[in-house]
């Protein structure tokens, strides 16, 4: 629902675009809820911290741009997603490195992401499948990458295009369709037994 | 790269969609209830966005800063051209304060010899 009120011309640089309201960021909100907690629960591997993180984002979004036209809202909900997400491994990382128990070495971003075994790996069949059969798909994106993973699901869950994605991951395009490429390569050498 | 390279199998995609479509009840709870709680948080007359985010503070900090370099530059770096004349300094004001009690006495004695003139001698 995208409501107009009187007055509202002009109160964004005079183009008479519609201007949400609650419902509208409620609607939003719930169309895309889902998906981002399984997103954030891929990347990070716990559910609470998933949910946490989901929070965060939806906070931000109302509080910091609320007040932007919806057709933002998805490639800003994502990128602040994506923010929290990074910020998460961070300090996952600087705490393995105080344990002193993993490396890894920088990738092509430079964020080292890209070697940092995702957390899911670890029992994903237990989080992945809440009738407790593990599932092949879920288990190998669970496996991937977070930056090929990330990839892989915001193009592939979210339909976000590649400009879009990598607005969200603040990386170039280039660096998304390789992550898309080497992502799609691995998924179905993992896959192969389960190819219909 | 052919288009099978580039694209996961359909079955695969399908199957992944209907398992991220759903969340156990208790997360879609708690969902729910952060969706609610940040909804609550918008705010109708959402102030107008800034150019900048507290940009007052900052044009102050930055004036202040530019300000502070630039007295710095003048007393470190300037130097004092000893060509021009020095600047006003307050002996001067009490030597200026001088000369003008020294205009009212010329002008006192000019009235009083004006007094004692005859008034035709002109």
């Amino acid at each position: 629902m995208i409501s107009t009120r009187p007055g509202d011309h002009g109160r964004r640089g005079g183009r008479g675009e519609a201007v949400p309201d609650p419902a509208d960021m409620n609607a939003f909100l719930a169309s895309v809820e889902k998906r981002a907690f399984h997103l954030a629960r891929f990347a990070v591997g716990h559910s609470d911290d998933a949910l946490d993180i989901v929070q965060d984002a939806m906070l931000a979004l109302v509080r910091r741009y609320g007040d932007r036209p919806r057709d933002e809202w998805r490639p800003l909900f994502f990128r602040i997603l994506q923010s929290r997400i990074g910020d998460h491994h961070r300090r996952s990382s600087v705490r393995r490195r105080w344990f002193g128990w993993l490396g890894g070495g920088p990738d092509e971003d430079g964020d080292g992401f890209d070697q940092v075994p995702d957390p899911a790996a670890i029992d994903p069949a237990a989080s992945l499948d809440q009738d407790g059969a593990a599932d092949a798909v879920g288990t190998a994106v669970s496996s991937l990458p977070l930056r090929q993973q990330q990839a892989f699901l915001l193009r592939t869950l979210e339909g976000l295009s590649v400009a879009e994605t990598a607005a969200a991951m603040g990386c170039s395009q280039g660096s998304v369709k390789t992550h898309y490429s080497r992502a799609v390569q691995t998924l179905r050498q993992s896959l192969q037994e389960h190819e219909p | 790269m052919t288009d099978r390279d580039e694209h996961l199998d359909d079955a695969h995609i399908t199957r992944l969609r209907q398992q991220t479509d759903q969340v156990p009840p208790e997360v879609a709870d708690r969902l729910a209830a952060m969706r609610r709680r940040a909804v609550a948080e918008w705010t109708p007359e959402t102030p107008p966005r800034r150019l900048w985010p507290g940009g007052a503070t900052w044009a102050a900090a930055a004036a202040t800063l530019v300000i502070a370099v630039a007295l710095l530059a003048r007393l470190n770096l300037g130097g004092v051209d000893q060509t021009q004349p020095a600047p006003l300094l307050l002996a001067d004001v009490d030597e200026l304060q001088a000369v003008a009690e020294l205009d009212v006495l010329e002008e006192l004695e000019f009235l009083a010899w004006l007094d004692e003139e005859p008034l035709d001698a002109g």
